[in-house]
C-alpha cells in the first residue's frame, strides 16, 4: 500500500487550538519541607522455562532536603522468589501457600478466597516478581509514613501511577494515601507514558513552540480522559484507570486529577495528585466515610462507581492555589536543580538508579543460586539461566551467533 | 491514623482501619507525646468488613469476610496496653473506644470475637455507632470464632495456665467436630492446634488470644500478643538479637510449634518490637527490621501469629482440581 507521506508529515507539524485545552507555565519553587521518591525494579535471574524460574526484585527510597540534596535513603538487599506453578503436587502446593501466606501477613489482606481451589495459573514468572515489588512498595511507603522520616509538607512522589491495580488492592490503597493526607504528606504519581498523554502531546508540542523553554503543565479534562479511553463508560477496561474508591472494581486508585506536565523540551509525563488531598475530600478521613458512601449521599442511591471526572467537578481554588500549583513548581524545583538529568525530580532519579538490578548483581545472585542447586545434586549444565526467543529467525543474527 | 488533634480541647482521635497494625499507632501516639492532657478515642469504625455483593462462589475476592486477626490483636493489646499502664506508657490521656454498632456486620463480628466483653473487662469506655454498608452486601456466614478474645495467664515458671489451655482445647475440638465429617481427622487437627495455642503460650508468656477460621476455604488464623511485658531490646536490631535467642532458649517448645505449623501447610511469625522472622510452608526463613526512629517504650511485648490452611468443607464437594488429592490425604499426613 502507497503512502500519502504528506499527511504523515502532520503528526509532527499539525497546529491544534489552544484554546482548547487549559495550561499554564509555571516556575521553580523551593521545595517546602523536601521531596521523597519510591521506585522498585525486577528482572529475571533463572528462566526454567516460560512459566516457571526465579526472579529478583529490589526497591527502595531517596529522600532529598528543602535544598534538593539527598539527606536519606533506604535501598533493600535483593529478594528472590520462585515460581514453580509445574511442580509435584506436594513440594506445589507448599510454595504457592508460601507466597499466599506471606503476602497475607506482609499486607493484613488475603490475597485469594480459596488458594486450594485452584492450581497456580501459568503465568510469566516476571508478572509474579512485579506483583512482589507492589506489595514491597506498598509496604515501604506503610513504614515510610510510620517512621520519624514522613514529615508534613513533603512531596512523596512514587514512579508510575496511583492506582490500585495489584494486590493488596483498592481498599488498601484508599487507606494508605488517606494516611499519608493525615500526615500532611502529598501523594504524587509521576508516569512517563500513558494513553492520555499521546492524547495531549500534539498540544504539549504546540505550547512549546509558544511558551519556549518555560516548563508547563495541561489539566487532564474529560474530554482528553474519554479520547483516551473510548466507548461506553461501563466498559471495564474504564475500570483500571478511572475508577476510584475502596470497592474491588476501583482499580483507579486515589490518582484523581491529573496534569501533563513538560518540564523541557517534548518530554512530557502525568502528575497525578492524591484526591485525598483536595479540600473537599478530606472530611471523608476524619469520618472513615469511604468514596462510595459519599457518592450516595452526594449523587443518590444509583450511583455505585465513582469515576475521575465526577471528582474534577470537586476541585476548588485552593486546591490550585495552595496545591497543584506550588506542588507542581516543587517538582520543577527538585528537576531543575539535578544536575545529573535534568529532566526528573532528583530523589526519583536517584532511586531509579539506586533500584536498577544490574548485570553484575543478577550475575552474583544467579551463581550463588546454581552452587545451591548444586549442592542438591543439579549439575549447572542443566539449569536453563535464559529462555530461547523462538522468534530469532534472522539469518543474519544466527549466523553471527554461530561466528 | 491520627485524624483528630484538637489541642487547645484537648480531643484526639485515632482512626482505626483493618490495616492498622502496631507502627502505625506508635507513630500516631509519638504526635500526642507533648499534646495537653485530654481524651484519646480510638474509633474504630474506620474498619471495614470485607463484604461482598458478588454471588457466584467463582467471584468472590480474596478478601472475601476476611479480618486480620493479628491486626486485631495489636490494636486491642495497644488499647488495653495504655488503659492498663498509664504511668510505664506515659499516657496521661482517658482512653475509650468507638465501636461499630450491633446492626453492622462489623459489629455483630466484633460481639463475637468479644472485644466488647473485653473493653468492659478492661474498665474502657464503650460508645458505639452505626456504620455505612453497601446495600445487599453479605458478610461469610461460614466464619467461625474457633477461639473468642482470652487472656492466658502464666504462672510464677512462666507455663500458662493449664486450665486455661485444657478449656480452649475442649473449644476447639467442639467446633472442629460439628465442622468435619471425618472424626479422626478432626481429632487430630484439634490437637493439633491446642499444641500450637500451647506452645505459642510458652513461647511469648501468654498474652490476649484470639483466633478464626473459615471453613469453606480451610483457611485458619491464631494470634497472640503478650500486651505487659513491652519489647525486649532497646534498636530494632537489638530486639532481633534478643529474638533469634529467645528462640534458642525456647528450641523446645518452638521445634515443638513449628514442627505442627509445617505440617498443617502453615506459616508462623514471630515478632519483637520491631523485629520479627517469618517461617513458611516452603521451609524459608526470612527476618525483618522496621528501623523507624520511633521509641519502642510504647510496643507492647512479643506477638505470634499462626497462619494454617486446613482441608476445607467444601473442598470435597467441588469439582476435581490438583490440589484436591492434597487435601485428600492430609489424614495421611498428619500421621
Amino acid at each position: 500500500m502507497a503512502l500519502n507521506m504528506a499527511l504523515v508529515a502532520n503528526y509532527f507539524n499539525s497546529e491544534p487550538d489552544l484554546l482548547k485545552i487549559r495550561y499554564f507555565t509555571l516556575g521553580a519553587k523551593p521545595l517546602e519541607i523536601g521531596a521523597v521518591g519510591l521506585d522498585s525494579s525486577d528482572q529475571d535471574v533463572l528462566c526454567f522455562d516460560s512459566v516457571s524460574g526465579i526472579v529478583a526484585y529490589r526497591n527502595g527510597i531517596v529522600m532529598v532536603d528543602d535544598q534538593n540534596e539527598v539527606t536519606h535513603y533506604s535501598i533493600s538487599e535483593i529478594r528472590v522468589v520462585s515460581v514453580l506453578p509445574t511442580l509435584p503436587i506436594e513440594p506445589g502446593l507448599r510454595v504457592k501457600l508460601a507466597i499466599d501466606q506471606v503476602r497475607r501477613l506482609r499486607t493484613g489482606y488475603r490475597p485469594s478466597y480459596s488458594p486450594l481451589e485452584k492450581p497456580w495459573p501459568l503465568m510469566r514468572p516476571r508478572l509474579v516478581s512485579a506483583a512482589e515489588r507492589e506489595i514491597e512498595d506498598y509496604g515501604n511507603t506503610r513504614s515510610f509514613l510510620d517512621s520519624v522520616y514522613g514529615r508534613p509538607g513533603l512531596v512523596f512522589m512514587k514512579d508510575g501511577r496511583l492506582n490500585a491495580q495489584h494486590f493488596p488492592g483498592p481498599r488498601a490503597y484508599d487507606l494508605l494515601y488517606r494516611r499519608m493526607a493525615t500526615r500532611f504528606v502529598r501523594g504524587i504519581g509521576i508516569a512517563k507514558s500513558g494513553k492520555v498523554l499521546e492524547v495531549v502531546r500534539p498540544y504539549a508540542r504546540a505550547i512549546r513552540k509558544q511558551v519556549g523553554y518555560l516548563p508547563f503543565a495541561i489539566l487532564i479534562s474529560e474530554e482528553h480522559l474519554e479520547a483516551a479511553h473510548p466507548g461506553p463508560r461501563s466498559k471495564p477496561g474504564l475500570r483500571k484507570t478511572l475508577q476510584h474508591g475502596s470497592s474491588g472494581q476501583a482499580l483507579g486508585g486515589v490518582g484523581a486529577v491529573r496534569f501533563a506536565l513538560s518540564i523541557s523540551g517534548e518530554e512530557l509525563c502525568l502528575v497525578e495528585f492524591n484526591l485525598y488531598d483536595l479540600e473537599y475530600f478530606r472530611p471523608l478521613i476524619v469520618s472513615g466515610h469511604t468514596l462510595e458512601q459519599w457518592a450516595q449521599e452526594t449523587f443518590g442511591p444509583e450511583k455505585r462507581a465513582i469515576y475521575s471526572w465526577d471528582i474534577l467537578g470537586f476541585v476548588t481554588e485552593r486546591d490550585w492555589e495552595q496545591l497543584f500549583v506550588p506542588t507542581l513548581e516543587e517538582i520543577v524545583y527538585a528537576a531543575y536543580t539535578d544536575t545529573e538529568i535534568g529532566l526528573y525530580p532528583r530523589a526519583l532519579a536517584n532511586v531509579h538508579n539506586l533500584v536498577k538490578l544490574r548485570q553484575a548483581d543478577l550475575e552474583a545472585t544467579r551463581r550463588r543460586l546454581i552452587v545451591e542447586l548444586g549442592w542438591r545434586g543439579i549439575s549447572p549444565d542443566m539449569i536453563p539461566i535464559t529462555l530461547e526467543d523462538t522468534h530469532k529467525t534472522d539469518p543474519e543474527i544466527v549466523n553471527l551467533e554461530w561466528e | 491514623m491520627l485524624v483528630v488533634a484538637d489541642l487547645p480541647r484537648g480531643n484526639y482521635t485515632i482512626g482505626v482501619s483493618e490495616s492498622t497494625g502496631i507502627n502505625e499507632l506508635l507513630s500516631d501516639m509519638s504526635y500526642l507525646i507533648e499534646a495537653p492532657t485530654g481524651h484519646l478515642v480510638f474509633d474504630f469504625t474506620h474498619t471495614a468488613s470485607n463484604l461482598t455483593q458478588a454471588v457466584a462462589s467463582e467471584h468472590l475476592p480474596g478478601h472475601f469476610g476476611f479480618h486480620p486477626l493479628d491486626r486485631t490483636i495489636e490494636q486491642l493489646s495497644f488499647v488495653g496496653r495504655l488503659a492498663e499502664m498509664p504511668l510505664l506508657t506515659c499516657c496521661q490521656h482517658k482512653v475509650s473506644v468507638v465501636l461499630p454498632g450491633l446492626s453492622s456486620h462489623l459489629g455483630q463480628f466484633f460481639t463475637q470475637l468479644g472485644v466488647f466483653e473485653l473493653m468492659n473487662k478492661w474498665k474502657v469506655p464503650v460508645e458505639t455507632r452505626d456504620i455505612w454498608e453497601p446495600d445487599g452486601a453479605r458478610d461469610d456466614e461460614t466464619r467461625q470464632v474457633l477461639i473468642p478474645l482470652i487472656d492466658i495467664r502464666v504462672n510464677n515458671a512462666s507455663s500458662p495456665d493449664a486450665a486455661q489451655i485444657t478449656e480452649i482445647r475442649h473449644r476447639i475440638t467442639g467446633s472442629l467436630f460439628a465442622t468435619f465429617e471425618d472424626v479422626d481427622a478432626a481429632a487430630q487437627i484439634s490437637e493439633m492446634i491446642g499444641d500450637i495455642v500451647k506452645g505459642i503460650a510458652d513461647l511469648i508468656r501468654g498474652g490476649l488470644l484470639a483466633s478464626l477460621y473459615f471453613p469453606t476455604t480451610g483457611y485458619l488464623e491464631l494470634s497472640m500478643m503478650n500486651r505487659t511485658e513491652g519489647a525486649v531490646g532497646s534498636t530494632p536490631d537489638e530486639q532481633l538479637d534478643t529474638l533469634a535467642s529467645q528462640l534458642e532458649t525456647t528450641a523446645p517448645a518452638f521445634q515443638q510449634v513449628h514442627d505442627r505449623v509445617m505440617r498443617c501447610y502453615g506459616t508462623l511469625q514471630l515478632c519483637n518490637g520491631f523485629a520479627s522472622t517469618l517461617l513458611a510452608p516452603d521451609g524459608s526463613f526470612a527476618t525483618m527490621v522496621e528501623r523507624n526512629g520511633l521509641p519502642s517504650i510504647n510496643v507492647p511485648g512479643p506477638r505470634a501469629t499462626v497462619v494454617l490452611q486446613m482441608p476445607g468443607e467444601a473442598l470435597i464437594l467441588w469439582e476435581p482440581f490438583a490440589y484436591e488429592r492434597v487435601t485428600m490425604m492430609w489424614p495421611n499426613i498428619l500421621n
